[in-house]
């Protein structure tokens, strides 16, 4: 859908996007904060960790250059379900959740790519859970497992802590290569 | 049928009239007896149901019979996940009482999303958060049922039940879990059924 996106769409795109500069260890996100902003990262990386019952951190997903995380707390937002945070200097952008209701009314067709690869990612995620579902109705006494059975999460990881603890990617790359495209 | 009937649904409330009038012209009014099917498990949906009147089950192949996952009323939609998706339909979906229904078609979805038209993009928004929260509902639960099985006294029969709740739930994003009175999820503290858990996730 985004290579569908005309330069000028892509223009307005940019302009609604924040750029940040993030230091090696600075947290991005803090689990169970508020959240309503996604974030695309521009260079660098971002680790994505979760509490553990004990108190420490688990981690479980990195997130890399030209890969998205906490889009669907723009579309709904809810609390942050990882902690986030730099490893090394890291490059992002953001798209807050007022923006992207602004785009809706200035850029429509803008608007209409974010949500469409929100929804492309979500259906993935949801097609995993399903499967692991499905492996348990048919498959007897296989305990259903979110993040060892569909993600190859560690097991540390509580099964609550949500979908943005991992990256399924994808929906957002064309978005990302087209931006790297205008510089 | 005219956009003055879909206003008095509490799932379309948040939109104007203009695009209420808009969904009414593009979308097939249908009517359904008593016992007739809207749709059934395994095909390939091409459209989304919105509920005028009447009473719906949602129902799935379980075992040796069907299982009603959940009975649905006016204002519910059914089968969104068909406009973004071609998986095969993940449940079925019969009428309990005469049924009127709006069915919208994913061509005709898609057509007004390409033109850009204000209702399809708030459309669109409202399946994203809909299925952004069955996704984050889907997770929280799965994770319950793993803890569930710590509990030898519960039978596989109902095991089965509250893992097929929340899996027509994640394809068909529009069934809500919270509306699944007969998903009897164990916890290590108790019993809780859908209901319950839905008023602790309101709680917190």
């Amino acid at each position: 859908m985004f290579a569908g996106l005309g330069d000028a769409d892509a223009a307005l795109l940019v302009r609604a996007l924040r750029p940040r500069t993030l230091a090696d260890a600075e947290v991005l996100f803090r689990q169970g904060d508020p959240g309503d902003t996604m974030v695309i990262v521009a260079t660098g990386v971002l680790g994505v960790q979760v509490r553990r019952l004990d108190g420490g951190e688990a981690p479980v997903a990195v997130v890399s250059e030209g890969e998205v995380v906490g889009e669907m707390a723009c579309v709904d937002p809810y609390a942050r379900t990882a902690t986030v945070v730099a490893k090394g200097r890291t490059v992002v952008y953001e798209l807050r959740r007022d923006a992207l209701e602004a785009l809706r009314t200035v850029a429509p067709a803008v608007a209409s790519a974010v949500v469409g690869a929100v929804i492309r990612d979500v259906t993935k995620r949801l097609r995993d859970v399903n499967g692991t579902i499905e492996a348990e109705l048919g498959g007897g006494s296989a305990v259903p497992s979110v993040h060892g059975g569909v993600r190859g999460a560690p097991p540390t990881a509580p099964p609550s802590s949500g979908p943005e603890a991992q990256r399924a990617g994808g929906a957002f790359r064309r978005l990302v290569d087209k931006l790297r495209g205008l510089g | 049928m005219n956009g003055g009937a879909l206003r008095a649904l509490p799932s379309l409330g948040g939109y104007p009239d203009a695009e209420l009038d808009l969904l009414a012209s593009v979308a097939q009014e249908v009517s359904i007896p008593a016992g007739g099917l809207l749709c059934r498990e395994g095909t390939t949906g091409q459209s989304c149901f919105v509920i005028v009147r009447g009473e719906i089950d949602v129902f799935k192949a379980l075992g040796a019979g069907d299982r009603v996952l959940a009975t649905l009323g006016p204002g519910a939609m059914v089968g969104q996940m068909a406009l973004v998706d071609r998986a095969p339909r993940s449940a079925s979906v019969r009428a309990r009482t005469p049924t009127v229904a709006l069915e919208l078609s994913r061509e005709v979805f898609e057509r007004l999303l390409g033109a850009q038209s204000p209702f399809a993009l708030r459309f669109q928004h409202q399946i994203a958060v809909a299925g952004i929260r069955q996704l984050r509902t889907a997770l929280d639960r799965l994770g319950l049922l793993s803890s569930r099985r710590a509990s030898p006294a519960e039978s596989a029969d109902e095991g089965a039940l509250a893992l097929a709740c929340v899996q027509a739930a994640t394809e068909d994003w529009d069934i809500s879990l919270e509306d699944m009175e007969n998903a009897v999820i164990v916890i290590p503290d108790g019993q809780m059924t859908g209901a319950e858990l839905a008023m602790r996730r309101r709680g917190r």
